[in-house]
Formats: C-alpha cells, sequence, structure tokens
C-alpha cells in the first residue's frame, strides 16, 4: 500500500475552492428570493454557469424556499462530501491509496442508482440519490486529494 | 519535445472533453458528475503517459499542466462547436422543450421554468462570451480533477524517481 504525503497548500486551495463552489449552488435561489433585480440577474448567471455540470432538474434538487439549488441533490451530495473529506485529511498528515475494490465498491452505488432510475425501477427518491451520491463524492475526492498530494513516496507494499 | 508533448495531449483531450460537453446528447454524460469533461483531462494524461518512452513516476505538476491545457483548449473548441451546432439547428434544448409541451395536456411547472430560463438564455446578449467565461472557468476544473485522479491511478505501483 502507498502512503502519500498530504501537502497542505493543496488541501487549503482545494477546500477554499469547494466552498466557493457550495456556496455558489446554495446562494442563487436565495438571489431569487430577494427580488432584487441585479441579484435576480446574477442567480441566472449562476444557474447558467452550473448547468454543463448538472441537468438541473428541480424535481431532483433540494429546494430553498420554493426555488431549486443550482445542482441536483446527487451533485450536491459529491460535492458535501468533498468538502467534508478536505476537512477531515486537514487534520491528518498522510493518506493511504484505497484498493481499487474499494474504489469499485464506493462508486457502484450511484452507478446502480443511476442505471435503475434510468430502466425506471423506482424514481427519484431523493435519500437514495443523495446518500449514494455521498459514497461516490467520497471515492473521487479521495483520489483527488491523492492527486494533489505533491511528494509521493511508497513506504511499503503489501 | 515535453513542450510540444503537453500541447498535443492537451488538444486530444481537450478535444473529447469539447465534443463531449457540446453535442447533444452525448452531452448528457455530464450529468454523472461531470464525467465527460473529466475524461478529456483523463485521455490527455494517458496520452501523455503512453508518448514517454519509459513508464515514469508522474509528478503533480504535470498532472496540473495537462489538465489545465486539455481544459482550456477545450473550452475554445466547445464554444466552436457550440455555435456551429446553434447556427445549423438552432437552440435545440428549447425547441426540443417546446415540442415536448405542445403534445401535453397539463405543463407541469418546473417544464415552464426551465422554458422561461432556456427563452432568458436564448435572448442574453452576451450569450457567447459568457459561455466562452463558463467554459474557461468549468473545463479546466473538471479536466483538471480528471488528469489528477488518473495520475493517481497511473502512479499506483510506480515508484519516484529522486
Amino acid at each position: 500500500m502507498t502512503l502519500y504525503f498530504i501537502k497542505k497548500k493543496w488541501l487549503r486551495i482545494l477546500t477554499f475552492l469547494l466552498t466557493l463552489w457550495i456556496l455558489g449552488i446554495l446562494i442563487a435561489p436565495l438571489m431569487v428570493i430577494s427580488g432584487n433585480k441585479i441579484l435576480i440577474s446574477i442567480s441566472d448567471y449562476l444557474y447558467f454557469f452550473y448547468k454543463p455540470t448538472c441537468h438541473q432538474d428541480p424535481q431532483r434538487s433540494f429546494p430553498i424556499a420554493g426555488h431549486h439549488i443550482c445542482v441536483c441533490v446527487r451533485c450536491f451530495a459529491i460535492y458535501l462530501a468533498g468538502l467534508a473529506l478536505t476537512v477531515y485529511y486537514y487534520s491528518k498528515k498522510t493518506i493511504k491509496i484505497w484498493t481499487s475494490v474499494r474504489y469499485t465498491l464506493l462508486i457502484l452505488p450511484a452507478l446502480c442508482d443511476f442505471m435503475l432510475e434510468k430502466v425506471a425501477i423506482y424514481q427519484n427518491i431523493k435519500f437514495v440519490r443523495f446518500g449514494t451520491g455521498i459514497i461516490l463524492g467520497i471515492a473521487l475526492f479521495h483520489l483527488l486529494i491523492i492527486g494533489t498530494s505533491t511528494c509521493a513516496k511508497p513506504q511499503h507494499r503489501n | 519535445m515535453e513542450n510540444q508533448r503537453i500541447i498535443i495531449s492537451g488538444l486530444l483531450g481537450g478535444t473529447l472533453a469539447a465534443i463531449l460537453n457540446s453535442v447533444p446528447v452525448l452531452n448528457f454524460i455530464n450529468c454523472f458528475c461531470c464525467l465527460g469533461i473529466m475524461l478529456g483531462g483523463a485521455l490527455a494524461l494517458i496520452y501523455f503517459d503512453r508518448s514517454l518512452a519509459i513508464r515514469e513516476y508522474l509528478n503533480p505538476a504535470i498532472a496540473v499542466t495537462i489538465g489545465i491545457t486539455s481544459g482550456i483548449i477545450g473550452a475554445f473548441i466547445s464554444l466552436g462547436i457550440e455555435w456551429i451546432m446553434f447556427v445549423n439547428f438552432g437552440h435545440w434544448e428549447l425547441e426540443l422543450l417546446q415540442k415536448m409541451i405542445e403534445n401535453m395536456e397539463d405543463i407541469p411547472e418546473y417544464f415552464e421554468k426551465i422554458l422561461i430560463e432556456l427563452e432568458n438564455e436564448l435572448h442574453a446578449g452576451f450569450r457567447w462570451t459568457a459561455i466562452l467565461f463558463r467554459n474557461l472557468i468549468l473545463m479546466p476544473i473538471f479536466c483538471l480533477f480528471g488528469s489528477l485522479i488518473t495520475r493517481t491511478i497511473l502512479n499506483k505501483n510506480r515508484i519516484p524517481q529522486g
């Protein structure tokens, strides 16, 4: 198993960007609620900005005072998991790469949920989408944090 | 030589990311965590790795450079593809939604919201600048994610030099 040494600078940048990203997602419906024309225009651009990253189906998104946030429940869960993981690893010095089986097991639930919805076994269960999104986010951001670790040295191998 | 390899990798990855970001139907892949754009970054790094004479340890700087390069190149190619699509097919999302609504008796409320959003987008004067600005932020970020994740996978059994 390879042990990676985390460079805090990278994690700080990643945490900052993720926080901005999540704030952008949450702030758009609040701007609509405000009723201010300038803020509404900014929120229009925010919805437009996040559009390529997500289908933005209002029925599959969390609402804030009747207006959906900029991304769907699954995407939001992925980013939340990413933020939680970066904050968690901030207090750690090293990170171990997991086995391929573990990554596959973490990615599989979201993939199954996606496929089962596509073949209409069930439709739009928000907490399932949120849960599988969190698990997928952990796998993706774990790989990402290792990817940003600047100093990687193999300590021992199993 | 190194720069040439980076640019070729960026072009290849950027083209894939742009196609998966802009071509209708294909761009639905991005609904799954921006996978299409990330694949562009991944392809760029894989191509760079394959072009090396020896499979050596990839440092993060090279993954970051290739990810961002492919994202920036992809942003411009994507704008070009979107422009070609718009010239040939118009605002296809808006037209598709309008056709769907024509055949419906009761129009769901969220359909109307999407329709208004798409119409606003169409009439926005800054459409192309806005798309380029969006692409120039989003595509480097997600291509970078793709190349960094690929770096982790490619480096799994490699030993760093020095």
